[in-house]
């Protein structure tokens, strides 16, 4: 591959996914909302489309176009799904950690709505990633899992949101239901930075980070082409999972017991509406 | 259980510092990352507002 | 109060815990009782106290003190704090078959037990990887760089001769 032609996929690939985002963000207010006139379909079916395209042509660099590890040999190919993966669960739940502040400081149905999304698709790829990263560690490490500060403040971060899920399934009445989960979500927060730091702070069988110095220029390129990719896959299925939440919420909302009777209930109705 | 006859080219090796193969996991890091994507795409798309009330309503 | 300022009341208040938490975690020396392993040198000053129980034991294998019996399917090898002369090291029995990235000096972590005759019976090998992902020097590469050489030798007899 040309010099000319990584440029490309480099700077094309992040103004790609930073227009998703975008526009994700520009559909999230305006066709979002229930009853919205908005056509978004085109512009739907070309994000789903590109991220598609990025990713199918991410993951074929990663599996044939990278060469194989200096120690790791072919092993270590699967950095290009583990990592975006993780990466991608650490931006939804910062996202999710703003709403619940959000919320609670100025009450809004469309704020507790994206924290519905963001905790479910970040719970979805924590997940996988963790389950991938388990993969690799066998061959690498000996074993699929031990229980090192890395590994084990990650299950309990998933656990935690697994909760704050269950908790906003059994939780009927959604004003009660957004206030709690609201400060489940900031109380679940706390883990990721510790996440994020127990490979420095601690010692660990997990690698600290590595950054664009610790690996080759080739294998950057290829992991950021799969990053941006899942970035476009992140917007898409927040946005529809915000969505769905947000019918949800009008559809509770408009029942009367459930409405709540100590609010100031008219500016509720409004905002969704 | 690991038999004698799999483990001697492995034993061979012993202290050889550099991972041989694994393509077994390669493949399923990636096929789980592609299912679990695109189970969850299926999911949206049949949790798509409009859709349910539509059947159960009417 | 209205529920505007109870909410908002909340908020401050779970945020002072989890800050609280994440304060505790980060600066409460939580790391320092709960290690996930031993360095050799913190093991063996433990003396007895590190006689019986399952521990885990980590650092970087000595070079040249992998012993590796086919027959018996058992390695013996040095662990040591790190690469320094006369750091301290822990001679390692195992059997089981290590990964296949273990090698002289990587790190490993091993799980097993110590006893006064010094040897760490080890039950579980596993082995670290770093930060670093390169490319390999392939056999084709050092050929390369072989024949470059060569080339480069005979020009510059080449040059000299006349």
């Amino acid at each position: 591959m040309s010099d000319l032609l990584k440029t490309v996929l480099q700077v094309g690939s992040a103004v790609a996914a930073l227009a998703s985002v975008g526009l994700g963000v520009w559909l999230g207010v305006k066709w979002a909302p229930p009853r919205s006139r908005v056509n978004a379909r085109p512009v739907l079916l070309g994000m789903a489309a590109l991220a598609l395209a990025l990713l199918v042509l991410g993951n074929w660099m990663g599996l044939v176009w990278t060469p194989s590890e200096r120690e790791m040999g072919d092993v270590y190919r699967i950095i290009y799904v583990h990592v975006p993966a993780m990466w991608m669960a650490m931006l939804a739940l910062v996202v999710n950690f703003a709403c619940c502040v959000g919320y609670l400081l100025k009450t809004s149905w469309k704020t507790d709505a994206l924290a519905e999304a963001t905790a479910e698709v970040g719970l979805l790829f924590g997940t996988y990633g963790l389950v991938l990263g388990a993969i690799w560690g066998k061959p690498t490490w000996g074993t699929y899992w031990d229980w090192d500060p890395r590994l084990t403040a990650m299950a309990i971060m998933l656990v935690t949101y697994v909760a704050y899920m269950a908790l906003r399934r059994f939780v009927e009445d959604p004003e009660k239901r957004a206030v709690w989960s609201s400060v489940v979500g900031i109380i679940s927060f706390v883990n990721l930075p510790i996440v994020w730091f127990s490979v420095k702070w601690w010692r660990s069988l997990h690698q600290v980070q590595s950054t664009p110095k610790t690996v080759d220029p080739d294998m950057t390129l290829a992991l950021r082409v799969n990053a941006w990719a899942s970035l476009i896959l992140l917007t898409l299925f927040l946005l529809h999972r915000y969505r769905t939440a947000l019918a949800t919420r009008e559809a509770e909302v408009a029942l009367p017991e459930a409405l709540p009777t100590d609010v100031p209930g008219p500016n509720r109705a409004s905002e969704v509406a | 259980m690991i038999t004698a006859l799999t483990l001697s080219p492995l034993l061979a090796q012993v202290g050889s510092g550099r991972i041989q193969g694994g393509w077994e996991y390669i493949w399923a890091a990636y096929i789980i990352a592609w299912a679990s994507l695109s189970l969850y795409a299926l999911s949206l798309w049949l949790r798509r507002p409009g859709q349910a009330s539509h059947d159960s309503k009417e | 109060m209205t529920q505007q300022t109870r909410n908002r009341l909340i908020a401050v208040v779970s945020l002072l815990v989890a800050g609280a938490g994440l304060a505790l975690v980060a600066f409460g020396n939580i790391g320092e009782n709960l290690v996930y392993y031993w360095r050799p040198s913190e093991m063996v000053a433990q003396g007895e106290k590190a006689y019986g129980p399952t521990i885990r034991l980590g650092g970087q294998v000595q070079p040249g003190s992998i012993q590796w019996n086919e027959q018996h399917t058992t390695l013996h090898f040095r662990v040591m704090d790190d690469e320094q002369p006369g750091a301290a090291a822990v001679l390692v029995r195992t059997t089981e078959v290590p990964p296949q990235m273990f090698r002289e000096r990587i790190g490993v972590v091993v799980e097993g037990t110590f006893d006064k005759s010094q040897v760490f019976e080890g039950s579980r090998l596993m082995v670290n990887h770093s930060n670093e992902y390169r490319a390999p020097k392939t056999d084709e590469d050092v050929k390369k760089m072989f024949e470059e050489m060569q080339k480069q030798e005979a020009t510059t007899a080449a040059a000299r001769t006349p």
